[in-house]
């Protein structure tokens, strides 16, 4: 790639992250009074933590959509179908089913977001990597059986829903649609500190993304073991989704959205650009979805609703305008 | 007597419905693996039958059946009409697209049934149960009878379309009208199997596979096979619901969504291991 392309890149990749920051920066002072200090400390206390997990969320998904997508080897599938969504809300309405929804299981959002990451980490590790063994490491046959995990864990899931009580479904359906409200500081620093040893530990597997996107042929032909850096980094991937998803909750389609733009609009096939775009696009996209859906819905609608919305129009623009996927 | 009939004139309905369905969808889009789960046909007419409960409250249910056909048969044209305009690099592309494009109706779904407050008694809709199945509640179910036996008419016709559309025109058959009249006819049993028992996942897609391992690709042969296979199916898991916690019975759809999960995942392994010859599973190659 010539010099000057790769400029225009860095380029857009600084104004990416100005916007984002921007976009916090307005977040965080819009609408707050800066005359009362009392009132000025009570707003940044709530909103700095929402924040933070906004930018955690829509980094974890940014790259993981990236990375999922290229050793995939398609630009129109999404994390999603690994069935970590289904797998969340099956393990909530579990936990509320059983102990029910006043206790501390339930109630407390460290223990739930323990209990969220183990079992999902525990589950897509074992199923995965012994999916892998099974197919002789053919991704797409993980990923058709991913998605019967998915109706698996929703038929389970549906019937609990039919049988429970409404008053506890009631309380259940606010942790089932995502949201940045229950945060706090210790689930932060435990996400935190899982992305980033995941993304120490697939270091290698990370540099060798843009040869393992040739394909396998070309890729075997250089002297990468293709298949268990592709094994590896589905792990890794699916370990990124489940952290975002147990701390905020389902949020299908965004992977779809903020992986694409990125693609569009850094016209290269160098990972490591495009993964820092698509973070910052999660960034945006959630931040300025929030924006939106504090300021002018006054939180009406639920900002994963928008996602779901646009990142399905977005899909089906996608699927129209490719003639081969 | 009063009950148990309907209801196993209900699960014989669901069963043979389900499972010529997913034939001919199958068939006609010339990939094993859509169905009317993995086709959108199944959330679009939950989309529809929400669709009646919010904006006619005191529809019955005939009217909520409408709205479902209306929307099953759009939704599974739709997305016949997106897996067409497409070349796949791989078969198992098509159930992906179609997952993501049956969840993106499930999405709309979700947020009308949240803003509405009736995420719940959607739930009812989403789980298929024969419960609930009573005299004067089910009969719309026997729709699913002449629908099969203009399925069965028409085979032929299916079986020559799915040899791709040159082949068909080469034979004088009308490859737009047969194929959305079959895509009509598979989302029409499905939809009113929806608004009646609820939405039961991977028979449709289950069924046809195991039959066509056995008997071929030849559709007019392997139809009634199907039929009884899917019959026999839902029979025995509806049997085993109604065991497993008596006097209290399970849902349908949790039974088969176990059992459907683990039969698919060893037939997928099954075929990876012994080659494409031994399943027949995707062995026409590329659809579209």
């Amino acid at each position: 790639m010539n010099t000057a392309a790769l400029r225009k890149n860095r380029i857009r990749l600084v104004f990416m992250a100005a916007f984002a920051v921007v976009l916090s920066v307005v977040y965080m002072v819009y609408g707050v009074k800066f005359d009362s200090q009392v009132l000025f400390v009570y707003s940044m206390k709530i909103r700095t933590p929402k924040l933070f997990a906004m930018v955690i969320t829509g980094f974890a998904i940014g790259s993981a959509s990236i990375v999922f997508q290229s050793i995939i080897n398609n630009t129109i599938v999404t994390p999603c179908l690994l069935g970590m969504d289904a797998l969340y809300t099956l393990i909530h309405t579990a936990v509320v089913f059983i102990a029910g929804a006043g206790s501390a299981l339930a109630v407390n959002p460290e223990y739930s977001f323990v209990i969220d990451l183990s079992l999902m980490g525990v589950t897509a590790t074992v199923v995965y990597s012994y999916l892998f063994k099974k197919t002789k490491h053919n991704v797409l046959y993980v990923l058709l059986v991913g998605t019967v995990l998915t109706s698996f864990f929703s038929s389970i899931q549906n019937t609990l829903t039919r049988i429970m009580d409404p008053n506890e479904y009631d309380t259940l359906l606010t942790t089932l649609v995502a949201s940045f409200n229950n945060m706090n500081t210790s689930i932060m620093l435990l996400s935190v500190i899982v992305l980033a040893v995941t993304a120490f530990a697939l270091r290698k597997e990370l540099r060798i993304l843009d040869v393992l996107t040739l394909g396998k042929d070309q890729a075997v032909n250089l002297g990468v073991d293709y298949d268990s850096s592709v094994r590896k980094l589905l792990l890794g991937v699916t370990l990124y989704i489940a952290v975002a998803t147990a701390m905020v909750g389902p949020l299908a389609f965004l992977g779809l959205i903020v992986a694409n733009l990125s693609r569009q609009l850094l016209n290269t096939y160098r990972h490591c650009y495009l993964i820092l775009g698509s973070a910052f696009f999660g960034m945006i996209v959630l931040v300025g979805g929030q924006i939106v859906v504090e300021r002018v819905f006054s939180y009406t609608i639920p900002v994963s609703v928008f996602i779901t919305l646009f990142g399905g129009i977005y899909f089906l623009h996608l699927l129209l305008s490719k003639r081969r996927v | 007597m009063a009950s148990r009939i309907p209801r196993l004139l209900a699960i014989l309905c669901t069963g043979v419905g389900m499972s010529v369905a997913g034939l001919i969808m199958q068939q006609l889009c010339m990939n094993k693996f859509v169905s009317p789960s993995t086709g959108a046909t199944i959330s679009s007419a939950q989309f529809g039958i929400l669709l009646a409960l919010i904006y006619m409250s005191n529809s019955t249910l005939w009217g909520r059946t409408l709205f479902a056909f209306v929307f099953a048969i759009l939704g599974t044209w739709i997305f016949v009409c997106l897996i067409q305009r497409i070349q796949f690099k791989d078969v198992v592309m098509v159930p992906l697209v179609g997952i993501m494009f049956g969840n993106v109706i499930t999405g709309l779904t979700n947020f009308l049934a949240y803003k509405y407050e009736m995420t719940q008694a959607l739930s009812t809709w989403l789980v298929g149960h024969f419960s609930m199945v009573l005299r004067g509640r089910y009969e719309i179910v026997y729709m699913v009878i002449p629908l099969v036996i203009l399925a069965f008419i028409f085979a032929d016709h299916f079986n020559i379309v799915g040899m791709g559309k040159d082949f068909s025109k080469n034979l004088g058959v009308p490859y737009n009208l047969v194929l959305f009249m079959g895509l009509t006819i598979a989302a029409m049993i499905t939809s009113a199997i929806v608004t009646i028992v609820g939405s039961i996942s991977y028979i449709g897609l289950i069924v046809p596979n195991i039959v066509a391992m056995f008997k071929g690709d030849r559709i007019r042969g392997t139809m009634i096979d199907t039929a009884l296979f899917g019959a026999l199916f839902v029979l025995i898991c509806d049997i085993i619901g109604r065991i497993i916690i008596m006097p209290y019975e399970l849902p349908i759809e949790l039974i088969v969504g176990i059992l459907g999960s683990i039969i698919f995942v060893i037939l997928l392994l099954y075929q990876l291991k012994n080659g494409r010859k031994a399943v027949r599973f995707g062995k026409r190659g590329d659809a579209g």
